[in-house]
């Protein structure tokens, strides 16, 4: 069907498989996009019969022609795109649909990873050249898939494995510290953000190492460095030098000594296959430590507060705050204060002329404005809560509380002149509140999970509902009475003398909340719960991909919790059990991690299962 | 067995192969052995009744796992058999100079450039033979129009009139000129198999597969049952060494799962259960097979029984 030509003005250099104009033409409507059946009703042996003979040679025909069909694309559906052996990327020159699902972009640049170059070039979209030349898929499979790639063939095969039965794969992206619940409400989109600026900087490193001198980009790493080195700190204010000094911290440190690290440019070639792993963990430490993200939040905003205060000593009645100043301010103190305050404000609000002007004496600004000193020359508490008045809520029904600082208002509202009333908080009518909230959400829950809850007994809930509401002043007396109401429990019990004596059972009835919680106690079960390296050794298993499920509301910048993980085993390398426990517990959410074993190019894949057996209650009596 | 008819044609057709002294093509790509010629894969599958591991995208329809396409990854066995029969020649590519890769750009431009002109003069024939087949409609469109023309401007002319005139604009086809194609519609080849003309570098001195013990037997063993006519695939699906089908594994069922094991390594009970429970769970016999001192292959079969 196709006929080999071999003559050319320079034959010498083109062998073969080279389509004739009239050959390509033909092919420019596939007629036929069906796939072969695979075999079909099998024999039991060769018999030497001649319908054997002929069905096995119409399979063989098939077979043949069917691989023999060459890949003929029309040129502007092709997307080119360039090896940077420098980086070990692939460059694009224009991005098309693909490009929802996969590669990144770094400055003006458009990049593929080598597994999404190559699994382009199978799937007729990408025309890949390296040195001006078009690669066939032989010359691009032995380049994109060399050992000093960060990808292996086996992973490669797993990865064109799920992409042509549609799943969106990426490459792994660390752990995600995001809850089941935030999983729920869709949370988890937002905190991906972060890793995508990590793959940028995974880019940079790359740019860094191959040593291009050229001043241009290195100013540009740098810069994209500093970039992601700013949101993880999460600061609004452009950060500088001395600011990041002062906020001694282990996720901005280390993210640090990667900035002023990779400077000179010098960072061993080996660090650069396993950065954007540790990159990500560093990220990830500074924004689990809110305090300091607070931390440094509250440093600006003390800065500008400040300011503000000093434009405002010189000026006149006019009062420019913004709505988002209050806000920050506001969440910072108790959340009863803002309750009310705002409510009251709201009944109570009139137009902006008859502001009151507040003094530097009010008490709120002042002790807002010291802790706020205190603590920016410490660099450690965000609040001192030694120096910022909390009213006295015990005991009391109504708690007058000092008045807010006009800044903190909305724009173009004011405080009146009698702001005692204003600021009388009511004790009483919050508590209410409170109770009947509690109350409320209570009943919700019971509606929800009545039916179960019937069905299993607890000792926590009867006592609770079988004894009275305890009266007390404080924590401590509360404690007592408890205490003094569980051991007349046990008096009123008919085996109570069995806690009286030196030995005593090893439960009380107290335990016996549920039965689980039972045999806990008793140590008759314990969960294997292994001490795991926090940090697995970089030879350890790897995960390699994350797998979403087709969908196209997907955003390969916020991607979420992915639906899938895959682990790349190669057949003659199996992990051991503690490596495929440590490697689960170690990402500790639920997403299904999957062991794909490769095997010359067979893949199964395989699910570990971390299994607590149940106990059968009626065996333990 | 009755596969003497196989055996004498197989026979008969490597001989052929060899005669013609093309050998199979294998290319050592990252430790892995490939084949990315279609006609040696059809070779390697209907002469040497090996059958490899298709692992890329089929052409025609790239975006599914039922049938996949070039390039066929080797077994190491398989290759070690095919080096040591002369059947095959291990290959790597060596990097490209920059006169070459200079000539090769030029080439390629030159015959993309031809390639294009006379796809743009298909494109044009295609277009004028649409063109002969519509032109039934072409000529009620046209003769609409003039009708239409007409009587906005006012002339009541009949129609048979109309009609005449353009039967003369019908006879010059040829002058109907047809819009260039856009070079975003010309076609373009994509490469599975490096298309050049090249020097390589024999890879056989890379290729060291049996090294450990454990790999010897393996290769030894496939080597024997290969010779002994049958299609070996590897047995990752049943959790054997191989799987061992009486003829191409497309068409009949596999009679044995392999398991290799060293002639002196111990063999413990509970493995041996395992083995029966998994034969008799898929109707095959599990092979024992090891090496006799001599280096031959020796098998032993695994059969559940209840006695009573």
């Amino acid at each position: 069907m196709y006929s080999n030509r071999s003559e050319s003005s320079e034959g010498s250099v083109i062998m073969s498989a080279i389509l004739s104009a009239e050959e390509l033409f033909r092919c420019r409507k596939r007629e036929n996009l069906s796939v072969p059946q695979r075999g079909g009703a099998k024999d039991y042996e060769p018999d030497g019969s001649w319908l054997q003979d002929k069905r096995l040679e119409a399979f063989y025909e098939e077979h043949q022609s069917v691989l023999a069909e060459p890949r003929v694309e029309k040129s502007g559906s092709l997307v080119k795109g360039t090896w940077s052996s420098e980086m070990r990327l692939v460059n694009l020159e224009k991005t098309a649909k693909f490009w929802m699902k996969m590669g990144f972009a770094d400055q003006q640049r458009n990049w593929l990873h080598p597994e999404e170059a190559l699994f382009l070039m199978e799937v007729n979209c990408l025309d890949l050249r390296h040195q001006g030349l078009s690669l066939s898929l032989q010359e691009a499979c032995d380049l994109l898939l060399h050992p000093s790639c960060d990808i292996s063939e086996e992973e490669y095969q797993v990865y064109a494995h799920l992409r042509r039965l549609g799943f969106i794969v990426i490459r792994h992206a660390g752990k995600l510290d995001v809850t089941s619940y935030e999983k729920k409400i869709g949370l988890d989109k937002h905190a991906r953000k972060k890793t995508k600026k990590n793959s940028k900087s995974k880019t940079t490193d790359c740019a860094q190492t191959t040593k291009c001198d050229e001043g241009n980009q290195t100013n540009i790493s740098t810069d994209t460095q500093r970039e992601c080195l700013r949101q993880a700190v999460c600061d609004r204010e452009p950060v500088s030098g001395k600011q990041t000094e002062q906020g001694a911290r282990n996720g901005s440190e280390t993210l640090l000594n990667k900035v002023t690290g990779s400077k000179g440019s010098n960072q061993p070639a080996q660090n650069k296959t396993h950065s954007p792993l540790l990159d990500i963990e560093a990220v990830h430490n500074a924004s689990e430590s809110t305090v300091s993200e607070e931390n440094a939040e509250n440093r600006s905003k003390a800065d500008e507060f400040t300011a503000q205060q000093n434009s405002r000593q010189g000026s006149e009645t006019k009062i420019e705050t913004t709505v988002e100043t209050t806000r920050d301010t506001e969440s910072g103190e108790p959340p009863v204060k803002k309750l009310r305050v705002e409510n009251q404000n709201s009944k109570k609000v009139r137009s902006a002329s008859s502001v009151r002007m507040p003094s530097l004496q009010d008490p709120w600004s002042s002790a807002i404005k010291q802790s706020l000193l205190h603590h920016s020359s410490l660099g450690l508490s965000s609040w001192d809560f030694s120096i910022t008045p909390f009213p006295d809520m015990g005991g009391t029904e109504t708690v007058s509380l000092p008045i807010p600082p006009s800044h903190l208002l909305p724009p173009n509202t004011g405080v009146d002149e009698d702001y005692e009333d204003v600021c009388m908080f009511d004790v009483e009518e919050y508590r209410q509140q409170q109770q009947l909230q509690s109350h409320r959400s209570v009943l919700n829950q019971e509606d929800e999970y009545g039916h179960l809850k019937s069905l299993d007994f607890s000792y926590a809930e009867w006592y609770q509902k079988h004894s009275k509401p305890i009266n007390a002043k404080n924590w401590r007396e509360w404690k007592a009475e408890l205490r003094q109401r569980e051991n007349s429990f046990i008096a009123e019990s008919p085996v109570a003398h069995l806690w009286r004596g030196e030995v005593t059972p090893l439960v009380q009835p107290t335990d016996a909340t549920s039965t689980a919680a039972l045999l806990n106690k008793l140590s008759v079960i314990q969960p294997f719960k292994g001490p795991f390296p926090e940090n697995p050794s970089p030879d350890a298993v790897r995960i390699c991909f994350d797998v979403y499920l087709p969908n196209t509301s997907f955003k390969k910048s916020s991607p979420g919790l992915p639906d899938h993980r895959v682990c790349v085993v190669r057949g003659d390398h199996p992990p051991d059990v503690m490596e495929v426990h440590a490697t689960t517990a170690h990402l500790a959410d639920d997403v299904p991690l999957h062991w794909a074993v490769v095997n010359c190019g067979e893949i199964s894949f395989f699910v570990f299962d971390d299994l607590d057996l149940p106990v059968n209650p009626s065996s333990v009596g | 067995m009755a596969s003497e008819h196989v055996l004498s044609s197989t026979s008969e057709n490597i001989s052929a192969a060899s005669e013609e002294n093309e050998k199979i093509a294998v290319y050592l790509i990252n430790g892995k052995p490939k084949i990315f010629n279609a006609k040696d894969a059809a070779t390697l599958r209907e002469y040497y009744r090996m059958v490899g591991v298709l692992v890329g995208c089929l052409p025609r329809n790239p975006r599914q796992n039922v049938h996949l396409g070039l390039p066929v990854q080797l077994m190491p066995e398989e290759l070690s058999v095919l080096l040591n029969k002369g059947y095959a020649k291990l290959l790597k590519e060596k990097p490209v100079g920059p006169e070459e890769c200079e000539q090769r750009i030029r080439v390629m431009e030159q015959e993309r450039k031809a390639n294009f002109e006379a796809q743009q003069q298909l494109y044009r024939e295609d277009r004028r033979q649409e063109m002969v087949k519509q032109m039934s409609h072409i000529m009620e469109g046209k003769k609409a129009k003039r009708q239409r023309l007409l009587q906005a401007a006012g002339k009541d002319t009949p129609a048979e009139e109309a009609t005449a005139t353009i039967k003369e604009e019908e006879v010059c086809l040829d002058k109907v000129s047809i819009t260039p194609t856009a070079e975003k519609h010309m076609l373009q080849q994509l490469f599975t198999e490096n298309p050049w003309k090249r020097e390589m570098r024999n890879a056989e001195e890379d290729w060291t597969y049996p090294t450990s013990e454990a790999e010897k037997v393996r290769c030894a063993v496939f080597q024997d049952l290969w010779e002994k006519q049958y299609y070996l695939t590897s047995g990752q699906k049943f959790g054997g060494d191989f799987l061992a089908y009486p003829g191409d594994p497309s068409r009949f069922h596999s009679f044995y799962i392999v398991m290799c094991v060293g002639k002196d390594q111990p063999l413990p009970a509970l493995d041996i259960i395992s083995m029966g429970r998994l034969g008799s769970n898929v109707r095959k016999t599990v092979l024992l097979a090891s090496l006799d001192s001599g280096g031959h292959a020796q098998y032993t079969s695994l059969q559940w029984t209840g006695m009573s």
